[in-house]
Formats: C-alpha cells, sequence, structure tokens
C-alpha cells in the first residue's frame, strides 16, 4: 500500500520574468496535460508491474482553484484511488508548503511536483525526506529537471512500489538554510541573493546591478538563473564545485551569465569563495530583501542578522533517466507471458 | 458647381477621400476596406478596396495605418471605434453587412450610443458606423437586411440612408464631422447607379428630407432605394394625372418631421414606403406622426407598403416577392384616392 | 519606476481613500440612503492603485461595474463621485450615470461599465488612437474573471495582438463572477494563459500586494509605450463584500474570506515598509486620518448638493439633435 502526492502549482511559469525577459508561459491545460500523463504512467506500472503489496493504493493531488487535477482526470480510471487531498486552498504559494505538509504527516512515498525553484523550494521546507519527482514547468528550473510527464509518472510509481529502491535511484541534494540571529527561518535549494530593491513585490530578481550577495548550493555553468553566476566561475582545483558565497560588484573579474531565458549578461563578481557544508555566510547587505531561489521573499533591516548556511542534507531527488533504467535491468518492464498474446 | 456625374460608390469614397486630407484624426477602418493587410507585394496592396469596392484606392493615398483593415472581429473593432472616438479620433468603420450588428450592438447601443449620457455629457462620440442595407442580391437574410429601424430606436444614435450618390457625399462628410455617432447606411443596390455630385466638399444636415418630387395629390414618404422606387411611381402616376410628393427621408435620427407634415397638409394623403420589416419601424413611426399630428388633414388611412414580417429569402422568385415593387406604390396610392 | 518616498504615500493614500470610500458607502448603503446598485470594490485596492501608478492624466483607462476604485486610483475627485453615486447634480455624470457609470473622460477615466466585457474594445480604440498618432499614452483595460469569459475580451485581447496596441489588460481575479467560482466558470483552466493563447506575455500577480502589481504593471506599461504590445496580468485578488451590496455571499466560506482578509493589502503594505523602514507607521496613521476625513468630506459635499431638475433628464443626449 503505498501514497503519491502530486503537487501541481498553477501560478508557476506565470511570473514577471516574462515582461523582462523571453522566459515564456506554460498554460495551466498544458499543466494538467502532464499531470494527465503522471497519472497514466502510475498507473501502467502499477497494473502491469508485479507491485505487490506495495502497490499504489491512493494518489493525492493538491487543490488549487485552476482544477488542474480535475481537468487531468476527467475521464480516466485508475487502478488506484485518485482524491483531491481534503485542505483548505487559495490560490496561494502556500498551497504548496501546506500539501508538502500533510503529504509528509500522511507518510507519502514520493512527490510528483510540477513547479520551478520556488515551487520545489516550498515542498521542500515540509516534505521532510520524501523522495521529490520533479517537473520543470517555472521560469528558473535549476534544481528540477525537465522531466517528461509519463516518464516521471512511471519512475515515480517505481520508488513508491519499491520495484526500485529509493536509494539506488535517488540522491541527496543540498539546501541552504536562512539563519536571524543565528537560528534557521527558511530555506532555498540553489541561491541567495541580497539584493538592495526594498520589497518583495513581484518576487522575481532579474536585475543583476541591485544584487550585492549571492550565496549558491549549486553552481553549474548548465544552468540558468542567478546561479549560473557563480556557474561561470571555474570550478576550484583539485575538487568538484561545491556551494560558492560571491560578492557581486567592481573590483574583480566580470562573468557572462545567463541570468533569465534570453538573457545573457556581464555581472561583475568583487569576490568569491567555494563553500562546504557547515559553513555560513554573514548577509552584510543591509537594508534590502534577500530573494530565495529567484524571489525577493525577506526584508533585511538595517540591524537584522542573517546569515545563510549550505547544508548537505536538503531534499530527496528521485533521478527518473536511472530509475527506469535501474527498473529495465531488474526486467520491471517485461510483461507476463499470459497478457502479451 | 460642376455637372459631373459619380457612382452612388464613387460619391462615397470622395468623401472619405476628402475628410481625410481635411482632418488627420480621421480614418477608416473595416474587414478588408483595403485588402491582404501585411503582404509587402506591392501587386496586392488594396486587393479588395472593400467587399464593395467604396474604400478603393484610399490605402494608397493614406496609408494602412488609417486606412487599417482588421481581422474579422466586429465587436472589437466597432468598440475600438468607439473608444478611439472618446479620445480624439473621428473613426469611420465600416460593418459589412448591417446584419452584422448583430455581433457587436453592445458596443454600439450600451456603449457608443450611451456614453454621453451616463457621462453627463461630458463625452462626445464623433464616430461613424458605414453598413450597407438592402436586399436585390439574392444574399439571403443574414447580407440583405434593411433594418435601420433597429438603430433609430437607441437614443444617442443618428441614422442617416442617402438615396443618391449627392446626398451620400454630403450626408457622410457630415456624419464624420458631427460629434455624435452616426450609422450611415449605404444601400448596396445604389452602389452603381449616378448622379450629379458637386466638386469639393458641401455637407447635407443630419436632421434634413430630400424632396425630390413636388406634387399636390399625394404624399409619399420613402427611404434609400424606396425613394427610386416611388419616383418611377409616381412618373406612372403623372401619367393618370396624379401628382405625387415625394419626400426622401434620407435622414432617419434625427428626422425633418414638417417636410413630412407640411407634405400632408398640402396632399391628404399619405403612403409610406421602406424597404425595413414592417413592426416598430420608420415607416410605422411616420404614420404615428401623421396620426398623432396631421389627422385633421387626411383624408385617407395612411398606406404603409413595406417588405412582409419575414427574414430576407435567398430564391430570386422569393426575394422579389418580398421587395416592395412599384407596382405596388401605384397600389398603395390608388388606395388613398 | 523607482519606489520613492513619494510614490510609496501616494499609494498607500489611495488605497486607503478607496478603503475608507467603500467602506462607508457599504454603511450608507445599509443605511438607504444610496439609490440603485453599488458593487463595492473594498479588497482589491492594490491592483487599481498599482496599475494607475504608472499613468498620467493623458492616460486611459476602461473599467467595470465595480469601478469606484479605478476612479479613485486614476485622479477622480471623491467629492464628484460620491454624488455621482447619491444622484446628485454635482456629480462627476450629474447624477445620469450612478455608481456603475462613473467617468472622468479629461482625467482619462473612460468609464465604468455595466456591461462585464464592455470595456476592452473601448480600451482598444484608446490604444488604437496612441497608436495612429504616434504618442506614448497608453490603456489600462480592468476587467474580472468573469469579463475573461466574454467574447469581446477575447476579441479585443486579439486585436490588441495584431496591432500590438499599448494596452495594458487588468483581470482582477477575485475568483467569483457574481455567485459563479472561477473553479466552474474558467475553462483551460487558466486567465493568464488566454494572453499567452494571443501572442502576448500574460503573468500571474499577486493582486494583494501593491508592490508586486506596481512592478508588474510597471514592466507592462513600458512595453506598451515603448511599441512591444499588449500584456496581461491577472492580478489574483478578492472583493471583501458581496457582488453587489445586500448580497448575503452563500457561495463562498467565512475561512476563506478570512484567509484573504489576512493578506490584506493595506496591512500588507504597513508590514513592509516599516520593516524596511521606508516610512515611519505614524506617517501611514495620518494617511488614515486623512482618507476618513475625505470621505466624511465628500459625504457632506453629496448630501448638501441639490438633485438634479427632473427636466435635466432630456439633456446630454446628443452633442447636437
Amino acid at each position: 500500500m503505498s501514497l503519491v502526492g502530486i503537487i501541481a502549482n498553477p501560478s508557476s511559469g506565470k511570473d514577471i520574468r516574462r515582461l523582462v525577459s523571453d522566459a515564456t508561459g506554460l498554460d495551466n491545460h498544458h499543466k494538467a496535460n502532464i499531470v494527465r500523463r503522471v497519472l497514466r504512467g502510475l498507473a501502467a506500472i502499477s497494473t502491469f508491474a508485479q507491485a505487490g503489496p506495495a502497490a499504489i493504493s491512493h494518489v493525492v493531488l493538491m487543490p488549487e482553484p485552476a482544477g488542474i487535477g480535475h481537468t487531468a482526470t476527467t475521464g480516466l480510471d485508475f487502478p488506484f484511488s485518485v482524491a483531491p487531498m481534503a485542505m483548505p486552498y487559495f490560490g496561494c504559494a502556500e498551497d504548496s508548503l501546506e500539501a508538502a505538509r500533510r503529504l509528509a504527516d500522511d507518510q507519502a512515498d514520493v512527490i510528483v511536483v510540477l513547479g520551478g525553484d520556488g515551487t520545489h523550494r516550498l515542498v521542500a521546507k515540509a516534505c521532510g525526506n520524501i523522495p521529490l519527482v520533479p517537473i520543470s514547468t517555472g521560469t528558473n528550473n535549476v534544481w528540477p529537471r525537465q522531466n517528461e510527464g509519463t516518464l516521471a509518472g512511471m519512475a515515480a510509481a517505481l520508488i513508491a512500489t519499491g520495484l526500485v529502491p529509493p536509494d539506488t535511484a535517488t540522491r541527496r541534494t543540498r539546501r541552504l538554510d536562512i539563519l536571524r540571529d543565528g537560528e534557521p527561518f527558511d530555506t532555498a535549494l540553489v541561491d541567495v541573493a541580497a539584493c538592495d530593491v526594498p520589497v518583495p513585490g513581484a518576487r522575481a530578481i532579474w536585475d543583476v546591478n541591485r544584487i550585492r550577495q549571492l550565496v549558491l548550493a549549486l553552481a553549474h555553468p548548465g544552468v540558468l538563473g542567478l546561479s549560473s553566476i557563480g556557474g561561470s566561475l571555474p570550478p576550484p582545483t583539485g575538487s568538484e564545485r561545491c556551494g560558492l558565497a560571491l560578492d557581486i560588484g567592481d573590483g574583480g573579474d566580470t562573468v557572462l551569465a545567463p541570468i533569465a531565458p534570453g538573457l545573457v549578461l556581464p555581472v561583475p563578481v568583487r569576490s568569491f569563495r567555494w563553500l562546504e557544508p557547515g559553513e555560513t555566510v554573514a548577509i552584510t547587505d543591509q537594508p534590502g530583501t534577500l530573494a530565495l531561489d529567484g524571489e525577493r521573499e525577506t526584508i533585511v533591516g538595517r540591524d537584522d542578522q542573517l546569515a545563510v548556511r549550505l547544508e548537505a542534507d536538503g531534499p530527496t531527488m528521485v533521478d527518473v533517466p536511472a530509475t527506469l533504467e535501474l527498473a529495465a535491468g531488474a526486467g520491471c518492464f517485461i510483461m507476463p507471458t499470459a497478457t502479451t498474446a | 458647381m460642376s455637372e459631373r456625374e459619380l457612382t452612388y460608390r464613387a460619391a462615397i469614397n470622395e468623401a472619405l477621400q476628402l475628410e481625410m486630407r481635411r482632418d488627420e484624426s480621421v480614418f477608416i477602418m473595416g474587414e478588408d476596406i483595403a485588402g491582404a493587410p501585411g503582404r509587402d507585394d506591392p501587386e496586392m496592396v488594396d486587393a479588395w478596396g472593400g467587399v464593395m469596392k467604396v474604400t478603393e484606392g484610399l490605402v494608397r493615398e493614406f496609408g494602412p495605418n488609417r486606412v487599417r483593415d482588421t481581422p474579422i472581429t466586429e465587436s472589437a473593432f466597432v468598440g475600438a471605434g468607439v473608444g478611439a472616438a472618446a479620445t480624439g479620433m473621428r473613426p469611420v468603420v465600416e460593418l459589412m453587412f448591417i446584419g452584422f450588428m448583430g455581433v457587436t450592438l453592445d458596443q454600439i447601443f450600451n456603449q457608443a450610443a450611451k456614453m454621453r449620457y451616463m457621462f453627463g455629457g461630458k463625452a462626445k462620440i464623433p464616430l461613424v458606423i458605414r453598413t450597407t442595407i438592402g436586399a436585390g442580391f439574392r444574399a439571403a437574410a443574414q447580407h440583405s437586411d434593411a433594418t435601420y429601424s433597429t438603430f433609430v430606436h437607441f437614443p444617442g444614435l443618428k441614422v442617416v440612408a442617402p438615396s443618391t450618390p449627392h446626398d451620400a457625399k454630403g450626408l457622410l462628410i457630415a456624419a464624420i464631422r458631427d460629434d455624435d455617432p452616426v450609422i450611415f447606411c449605404e444601400n448596396k443596390v445604389l452602389y452603381d447607379t449616378s448622379g450629379p455630385v458637386p466638386e469639393g466638399d458641401y455637407t447635407i444636415p443630419l436632421n434634413s428630407a430630400g424632396h425630390p418630387r413636388e406634387g399636390s395629390d399625394v404624399t409619399i414618404v420613402a427611404i434609400s432605394r424606396m425613394v427610386n422606387l416611388s419616383l418611377d411611381a409616381a412618373e406612372r402616376l403623372s401619367a393618370e394625372g396624379i401628382e405625387a410628393d415625394v419626400i426622401d427621408l434620407r435622414c432617419l435620427s434625427p428626422w425633418d418631421e414638417n417636410a413630412i407634415l407640411e407634405s400632408i397638409e398640402k396632399t391628404g394623403r399619405l403612403v409610406v414606403v421602406d424597404e425595413d420589416t414592417p413592426r416598430c419601424s420608420v415607416a410605422s413611426d411616420v404614420a404615428a406622426l401623421a396620426a398623432t399630428r396631421a389627422i385633421g388633414f387626411l383624408d385617407a388611412a395612411v398606406q404603409i407598403i413595406t417588405p412582409p414580417h419575414t427574414p430576407v429569402p435567398f430564391s430570386p422568385p422569393l426575394e422579389d416577392y418580398y421587395v416592395p415593387d412599384v407596382d405596388s406604390i401605384i397600389a398603395a396610392v390608388k388606395a388613398t384616392l | 519606476m523607482e519606489l520613492d518616498r513619494d510614490r510609496l504615500l501616494w499609494l498607500y493614500e489611495r488605497m486607503r481613500l478607496i478603503r475608507a470610500f467603500e467602506n462607508r458607502l457599504h454603511d450608507d448603503f445599509a443605511a438607504g440612503v444610496i439609490p440603485g446598485f453599488c458593487h463595492l470594490y473594498a479588497g482589491e485596492e492594490a491592483v487599481a492603485v498599482g496599475v494607475c501608478a504608472h499613468l498620467g492624466d493623458d492616460d486611459f483607462i476602461t473599467s467595470t461595474h465595480r469601478g469606484h476604485g479605478h476612479c479613485i486610483a486614476k485622479g477622480v475627485p471623491v467629492d464628484e463621485m460620491m454624488a455621482e453615486i447619491r444622484g446628485k447634480v454635482t456629480g462627476c455624470c450629474k447624477g445620469k450615470g450612478g455608481s456603475m457609470h462613473i467617468a472622468d473622460v479629461d482625467r482619462g477615466m473612460l468609464g465604468a461599465n455595466g456591461i462585464v466585457g464592455g470595456g476592452p474594445p473601448l480600451a482598444c480604440g484608446a490604444g488604437l488612437m496612441a497608436s495612429i498618432r504616434g504618442t506614448r499614452q497608453a490603456t489600462a483595460c480592468f476587467f474580472g474573471d468573469g469579463g475573461s469569459n466574454q467574447g469581446t475580451t477575447a476579441e479585443s485581447l486579439n486585436l490588441a495582438s495584431v496591432w500590438k496596441l499599448p494596452v495594458v489588460f487588468v483581470c482582477e481575479n477575485n475568483r467569483y463572477a457574481e455567485t459563479t467560482s472561477t473553479d466552474y466558470s474558467i475553462g483551460g483552466p487558466d486567465i493568464a494563459g488566454r494572453g499567452i493563447a494571443f501572442g502576448m506575455p500574460g503573468i500571474v500577480v499577486d493582486g494583494q500586494d501593491v508592490f508586486a502589481v506596481y512592478e508588474a504593471a510597471g514592466e507592462a506599461f513600458r512595453r506598451a509605450r515603448d511599441g512591444e504590445g499588449p500584456t496581461l496580468l491577472e492580478c489574483q485578488t478578492y472583493r471583501y463584500f458581496g457582488h453587489f451590496e445586500g448580497d448575503e455571499k452563500k457561495y463562498r466560506t467565512r475561512d476563506e474570506e478570512g484567509h484573504f482578509r489576512e493578506r490584506d493589502c493595506l496591512e500588507g503594505f504597513r508590514k513592509t515598509v516599516v520593516a524596511g523602514e521606508l516610512l515611519s507607521a505614524a506617517e501611514l496613521d495620518g494617511i488614515d486620518e486623512a482618507s476618513e476625513a475625505a470621505v466624511v468630506k465628500a459625504v457632506e459635499f453629496a448630501e448638501q448638493s441639490p438633485l438634479p431638475e427632473p427636466a435635466e433628464c432630456l439633456d446630454d443626449v446628443y452633442v447636437s439633435y
């Protein structure tokens, strides 16, 4: 008996970066279609593979005003129950957080998430160790991979049923804890930017001239967004890329970084240092706002003592291609003889 | 004044051209009023010049910014005409057939017609909607109506329906210069008719009637193409010694009540000829005017000649039956004698 | 674009004035002194104000039946508005329009509109004027989630996109068209996505946060004025009162109302600017008092104003007839 949660954020991929960059939008009908494919993938594995006692019994969806779940499930029968989660919902970011919290309480076996870095961050804040199957439908998609819905659903089923042991096809990602007076109060998955914009406003931060400090859990040149600023630097000698703290401003090298879709900008990096898990970076730029995973969240007052700490035990991500490869290797997809005729 | 002749079509085209030259705020828009919008190929410029070729050539002089082909989206472009008028332009919008008012009526009667009133007189909507009316093209029910009475019914709109090239030009120039929304009804059967049209600009008051024939025996009040049929009928009646006084009700709202009343006073007999359907029509309005204001002068019951209360049919014998003809006008006149 | 002190004060002052105005109408309607219908804007203030902050007197807005907030944000004097709503001859429409048709064309306010979906074609017209004349004037077109289902809105999105008109379409998604929720009425299921379908950016904006609206609208108007064409902003918001005054709101839960009241735009503004040390609480308190006083004064003006003479019914149909 296993439980799969699906969190599809109706607001992902719809922020102001469509106006300030070449980011495009993903309408909710498209998201409903992805959820439908996820469900079909889950159903296929549930029906044809020998899932045994860990067979998927329930799939629950985060409710939201756009009715993505309803659109996705209309007219379909599934070998498991499919229902919206019984929770209040208001079409706000808090919905994703609340859904993740409830799935953690209900000990879901896996959560499929449709969203960008921002959505995954909210889910990660509350989901504990439940493996996440990410499907990128956001603007910045550094953390979530571009997984196809059907395959993501199949992988989610393989992990949930234990057909593929979770520890073989998932990996622990890093996270950044935001500390006030030394106590963590918020989390980011990819990047934390201290900027001099005074209000959270439209959330996204795209004007690199407003950024003073940047702390990255992930710095890879193959991604879009603020973490690409770190990703544009050569990796540390003799070791792999890890966390990174940067001061943005004149006085050092200027790197070319793809900040948002279609927006490749020169960014002056005054200084930087590579971080290992457990290291803390003090936020010295005040006042302004802290942007978490590309979205302004927290107002930084003149007297606030804020810091960012890199942690090794972030959320667990399911590697969809690896999961499917392991399943194929184990013969999970070979159907019983009787049904192949 | 020159004695040159122009077609009804060319007279309208000339009015548009003169007003666009005179006033930068005048622009025209509608479906395929130039044709092939967005194509760079010079061979394709002005591909149609309007479905009835009324606007032909204007895009070459004024360019696509002021001679604006629209998508087929009557609610949006008629409403855009209203919005542009409210913000200082003088749009002339072409609604290809009057039947298409069905898809844009809100923008005409709830927005254009009511804005000035709702806003306490603090807005003006100098908008002209040019549209075509009239049966005779075998174009069936949705492309042949003459339902101008619908617009006459709405306070806030002015409605005109010229029957001659001369009036078409003068009334259109007046309509464009007028500060209220005007529905300008062009009878498509008249486009190829010709008549004397003065050079240069001139206007005809939007509350005036034409008086193309004087007579003392019977008043015929007619609208648009029905004026032409009435004049033909009057010629035949004259041969029989009956002289008809023909009033061209070219302005429907406002209208020249006095022209009608004075004629009735003179003749004592009234025949109304209208191509619109009979109920709640301009024809019944004229009859009501006679009944309320001229009953003492009437020597006979008012005769009303209109199509039957049906949509316009397609098949030639059906459509021919539908449209009033000269014989029916003559019969109506004789019924009053 | 920069949120300087004056701009911050203006944002709060306008939002607060709308709130005070609407709360007073809510009370006055219950007291039976307001003729006709009244659709109140309380709760949605951040949208009108965040959008209109980018507009001057020579820019335009089209509005809805819920138009008081748009009027105040666009600078229509509240004295004249209050007089109009009470049917007084000193009203901005001389008592001929009432709550649903308040307009001030000289200030670019092209009218509240009793027809859902009536405004978008008009907004295209104002945009077309600017486009033909080559000015940098822009137009904001307010409509609701209900209006997003009207054909006129779809046609206008398309026409504005085809002609790259300087129009910003602002959908105030307050989740209910009369009693009908967006869960039921919006196919797609996505209003912002309809912008994308017509070839313009369609984005979702937190309509409870004036800063979010301000920033998004700022970029949208920049695009409009620079000739980059229209934008659709789906501002997610909530009306505190019913569809009209007297509506018992049986179609929504008190929990839901509570949730949105907790995310009130005025409270949110206060928290943000105080935390960010941008304005002081005392300054905001001063605006609160001034707003209440302005509304009291507006009511006095309206009460002391004469009713129109009955024969004024006949005026203002035409410029000339």
